[in-house]
């Protein structure tokens, strides 16, 4: 191992764990909200809102670097991202991860993950709560937008731009005969991310000129699309980065080659512009926006599918039936993180379907499906790549982790969409309030018994540390 | 309509559950890639085909009868006017349209079509309406600068709720309001 890779690995490591640890307290955040959603607890509801906006910020944040890094250690077999980046990026990341802790968890700031335009400005927290907020998101905007436009350039230098896309394949005649379909993939989700982080930068500084002089007024509708089209994007793209992982390390455990070919180009390539028009599902009941906007947010949802399942799913077919493969904890983990991935994204096309919207919209369906691409989906997929970075040979307890983590992890997302059938509304500090007392009921009881399942999900987590954990010192080293 | 949804859900849960630990066994009888690859690949053209004609049957059942339209054909008989406010639905009129007859200044009449004119005075919030037994019937966003109409025929006179489903700061949870059907 070289110097660089070693230093490479080292970052990745110092990354991982500081991600896992971030991971594992905002879990407890989430134990924290429900049990007060059942009842068990009594939060003032200011303190409730500081830490779901905490939570909400802080999971997609985390997971979004954690498979970030996952991808950025993945691919430095390929091409030389920046490591001097990656570290000031470290710095810029905790800073803004501070900033966010300050502005919620002292100053109350509650406006959720979203931050939609012009709640932020209400009178109800201190202002500075709502500055710290907003340039603690920008640190986390420009370390995101620095680091994707790097991985970009790393790409480019090493197979150029139009290659790295595998425009090659598409024209049928590629330069590069061993492009890794990871790098396609990489790419498309980098691009996409650059272009709405850039989005997301704008209303920030827009937020901020309305922080510093709040005189200002913005359009409410305007707002609210770019913040969908930034906060959708970087959930998408986190995904796919997981995803990438899959491509790229599945091979080494089914002994059978995945090769780039002109469709997993065409299918990677299209996904760049589903990603950036399914947003508009977001908005369905905001009837300010154009209706044909409504009806392309509902077609781009259900066509996102032909990719993911037709050259995904049948790749992964293709990696593992009736293939020689132990089910070690990484591949494991890997196929199970697709299958979450898989559940979850169908519960997202139901409700992006805008008549079954109607019923579901902000009830705790949302969190259902989201909870499960995330928790039971990427997660997972991440937890097999630190595993593949830092975890011993042996690895039964992080087998056992990992199961438990599946079991619990359902058993929660199932309260959720339980919760949302029975149209439980969403973020909502209790449910006392509540004057139809049946709603309110399924809410505290669907609360109360996912907590249960957050105390597998955390056993479950603590298993699989355990086990990395003993890995790290050898991984340290370079072994 | 959730029940539908949940239900599809569940199906395509335990379907995408079946396959997977069909797969994972599968390696118990370990095959050559080149033996079974082409299976498979023949398998993926025939699910394009499948996948595509299930988008487009239920792009076309779907979009249709969407909620940024009156039902075809009718015409609204009432009004009612609400207002979002920090925290709290303000239902400042209840109002009969041309030709018909105002029954009550604060009840909703059954059977007639009811358009609901929506807006906010402060931030975003999202106006639910549900029935006495927690059913959510239909929802919009009410947005500052956006005002908007949704509309809905009651069948069962009684009393119905209206709950705020946009998080809108430290009251959200407690705006909720209640109106009549008679």
């Amino acid at each position: 191992m070289s110097e660089n890779q070693l230093q490479t690995k080292r970052l990745a490591i110092v990354y991982a764990i500081t991600g896992l640890v971030v991971f594992f307290v905002l879990v407890l955040l989430g134990f924290t909200m429900r049990l007060n959603q059942a009842g068990a607890l009594d939060l003032p509801p200011d303190f409730f809102y500081a830490l779901m906006t905490l939570h909400g910020l802080g999971m997609v944040g985390v997971l979004y670097v954690a498979a970030y890094i996952g991808v950025w250690y993945l691919i430095s077999q390929y091409t030389k991202p920046s490591l001097g980046l990656a570290k000031f990026n470290y710095v810029l990341i905790l800073l803004g991860v501070v900033g966010l802790m300050l502005s919620t968890l002292i100053g109350r700031f509650g406006a959720g993950w979203y931050v939609l335009y012009p709640l932020p400005f209400i009178k109800t927290w201190p202002e500075w709560a709502v500055g710290t907020a907003v340039i603690s998101v920008m640190l986390l905007g420009v370390a995101w937008l620095l680091g994707q436009l790097d991985v970009l350039r790393a790409i480019a230098k090493r197979y150029g731009f139009a290659e790295g896309l595998g425009w090659g394949y598409l024209s049928g005649n590629p330069k590069e005969k061993d492009l890794p379909p990871m790098v396609v993939i990489t790419s498309v989700s980098m691009i996409a991310g650059a272009l709405t982080t850039v989005v997301g930068a704008i209303m920030l500084m827009l937020y901020l000129a309305k922080w510093l002089n709040p005189a200002l007024e913005f359009d409410a509708l305007l707002m609210k699309n770019m913040v969908f089209l930034f906060g959708h994007t970087l959930v998408n793209i986190t995904l796919y980065f997981g995803v990438a992982a899959v491509y790229a390390m599945l091979p080494l455990y089914s002994g059978r080659a995945w090769k780039m070919n002109k469709i997993i180009a065409l299918s990677w390539n299209a996904s760049l512009f589903l990603i950036l028009l399914a947003y508009f599902h977001h908005l369905y009941f905001d009837f300010g926006q154009p209706v044909w906007v409504q009806y392309v947010g509902q077609f781009a949802s259900y066509l996102s599918t032909v990719p993911a399942t037709v050259v995904t799913i049948f790749g992964v077919f293709a990696q593992i039936y009736r293939a020689d493969m132990k089910w070690s904890f990484v591949p494991l983990a890997f196929v199970l993180g697709i299958m979450g991935w898989i559940v979850g994204g169908f519960a997202a096309v139901v409700d992006s379907t805008i008549r079954l919207n109607q019923v579901l919209h902000n009830t705790q369906w949302v969190p259902g499906h989201f909870h499960t691409y995330f928790l039971l989906g990427v997660v997972l997929m991440i937890l097999a790549v630190l595993y593949y970075l830092m975890g011993p040979k042996e690895d039964k307890l992080a087998r056992f982790g990992l199961w438990s983590l599946l079991l619990g992890g359902f058993g929660f997302v199932a309260m959720f969409f339980i919760g949302g059938i029975q149209s439980v509304p969403r973020r909502m500090a209790n449910y006392d309030s509540l004057p139809i007392k049946s709603v309110a009921q399924v809410g505290q009881m669907t609360a109360g018994i996912a907590s249960l399942f957050i105390l597998l999900i955390a056993v479950g987590a603590i298993a699989y540390y355990i086990a990395v954990f003993k890995g790290v010192k050898q991984a340290w080293s370079g072994n | 309509m959730a029940w539908q949804a949940g239900l599809i859900t569940l199906i395509g849960t335990m379907t995408i559950f079946g396959i997977t630990f069909w797969l994972i066994r599968s390696t118990r009888s370990p095959e050559r890639a080149e033996a079974v690859t082409p299976g498979i690949y023949a398998m993926r053209g025939k699910y394009f085909i499948f996948l595509s004609l299930v988008i487009l049957i239920t792009l076309f059942a779907t979009l249709r009868g969407l909620p940024y339209f009156p039902p075809e054909g009718a015409a609204p008989a009432y009004e009612v006017t609400v207002k979002g406010k920090l925290w709290f639905w303000e239902v400042t009129e209840i109002k009969a349209l041309s030709g018909t007859t105002e029954i009550a200044p604060t009840a909703v009449p059954a059977g007639k079509l009811v358009q609901f004119s929506i807006s906010s005075e402060d931030v975003n919030h999202g106006l639910a309406i549900y029935n006495s037994q927690g059913q959510l019937l239909i929802q919009t966003q009410a947005m500052p600068g956006y005002p908007s109409k949704l509309y809905y025929t009651f069948n069962e006179p009684g009393e119905y709720f209206l709950v705020c489903l946009e998080y809108c700061g430290m009251g959200h949870q407690s705006m909720t309001s209640k109106f009549t059907v008679l």
